[in-house]
């Protein structure tokens, strides 16, 4: 990048439209997207409300789903419960994509830290 | 001392969700009036408006610095979208856009002392995460007809405990907008109720014992700052990945 500083004026043309080139290739390089950045804040503490409020959610959801079951079929605590289950089941399923996000995420900055 | 404890007892610190009718409006039975709510949403959509149009009128090639904020949440927020969701999730930049900066503004707002924290309201942020999740949804259809069903649908499973995970992956697609505006919602009205008790507590212990939870106070202010940026950010980019989902199926 520092080699060769761009000429003040546009005199000597071969050499100019080489800089631009370049430049323009790292900008392109920049636009699709290569995946190097970092990814932004990611806290611990985020982290950990991620997870929580993916329990909270997903058990909700699941209660609700259940409630509107037995409101439909008139078997009011049956599919509540079960769904109950099903909504921490599918906590679980969340948090495990979550995890498995952030662990790719740190191993990549671990990863770029080294190189 | 007993009265002071009072004094510190009859601080509400729920008394700054109250929503308040300026003007009161009618559409039918609806009542539509315009609160105190609606007059800092306002407020949010000017400042961003003002802060992306005027700054930007100059066009300057040296950015000053209203300019350079204005430049570095465009490129912050196209960065976001172009590595997660790739080129042609751009074509939706100004949608995340919007709601990345809406959010952020009405974060930042909230922590002016007497103003109104917009995001604290869970219907604020459910709405806005229920056109996210509808958004998704029908761009997930449009795009992928009915393979987006494929979803619902994890790989490598024995066809037994297919209907099983079926349904688990349901309530699973279905929590997501939950999960959005809970967590949007619980930080700031948490991390703003948490500011009043500590200020009360400022109050109740008078000269003598005042300076500890001022001092907190302080910090407290300093991770809400921190906060209402970083929830603005986690609900954009949790939008790009259902974006991402939606236009990419990987499941």
């Amino acid at each position: 990048m520092a080699q060769s500083r761009d000429p003040q004026d546009g005199g000597n043309g071969p050499d100019d439209l080489e800089v631009l080139r370049r430049r323009i290739g790292e900008v392109e390089t920049r636009r699709a997207g290569t995946g190097a950045r970092a990814r932004g804040p990611s806290t611990n503490l985020g982290l950990a409300f991620r997870l929580s409020t993916e329990i909270v959610a997903a058990v909700g959801v699941g209660t609700a789903m259940g409630l509107g079951i037995d409101w439909a079929l008139g078997t009011r605590p049956l599919f509540m419960l079960i769904f109950i289950f099903l909504g921490m089941a599918a906590a679980y399923v969340n948090m495990t994509r979550v995890l498995k996000q952030f662990d790719r995420n740190t191993r990549g900055a671990q990863d770029r830290g080294q190189a | 001392m007993a009265a002071q404890a009072e004094a510190g007892a009859k601080a509400d610190p729920m008394h700054q969700f109250e929503i308040v009718r300026l003007i009161d409006m009618k559409f039918g039975t609806l009542d539509v009036s315009f609160t105190n709510s609606s007059l800092w949403m306002v407020i949010a959509v000017l400042a961003v408006s003002a802060l992306t149009i005027l700054s930007m009128s100059g066009r300057a090639m040296v950015p000053g610095r209203m300019q350079s904020i204005a430049e570095m949440s465009y490129e912050f927020v196209a960065g976001m979208v172009r590595d997660v969701t790739g080129p042609e999730g751009m074509r939706y930049f100004p949608f995340i856009f919007t709601l990345f900066m809406f959010i952020l503004a009405c974060n930042l707002l909230g922590m002016i002392p007497y103003s109104f924290t917009v995001t604290s309201h869970i219907i604020v942020t459910f709405a806005m995460a229920a056109a996210v999740f509808i958004g998704v949804t029908v761009l997930g259809f449009v795009k992928n007809g009915a393979g987006y069903l494929r979803m619902f649908v994890p790989g490598g499973l024995p066809v037994w405990l297919l209907p099983l995970m079926v349904v688990i992956e349901l309530i699973s697609y279905l929590s997501r907008p939950v999960t959005l505006a809970l967590r949007l919602f619980a930080n700031m009205m948490a991390g703003h109720t948490m500011l009043k008790v500590m200020a009360g507590f400022v109050i109740a212990l008078g000269w003598v014992g005042g300076w500890a939870p001022m001092a907190a106070m302080v910090g407290i202010t300093a991770l809400e700052f921190l906060i209402a940026f970083l929830q603005a950010y986690v609900f954009a980019i949790l939008t790009c990945i259902y974006l991402n989902d939606a236009l990419h199926m990987h499941h």
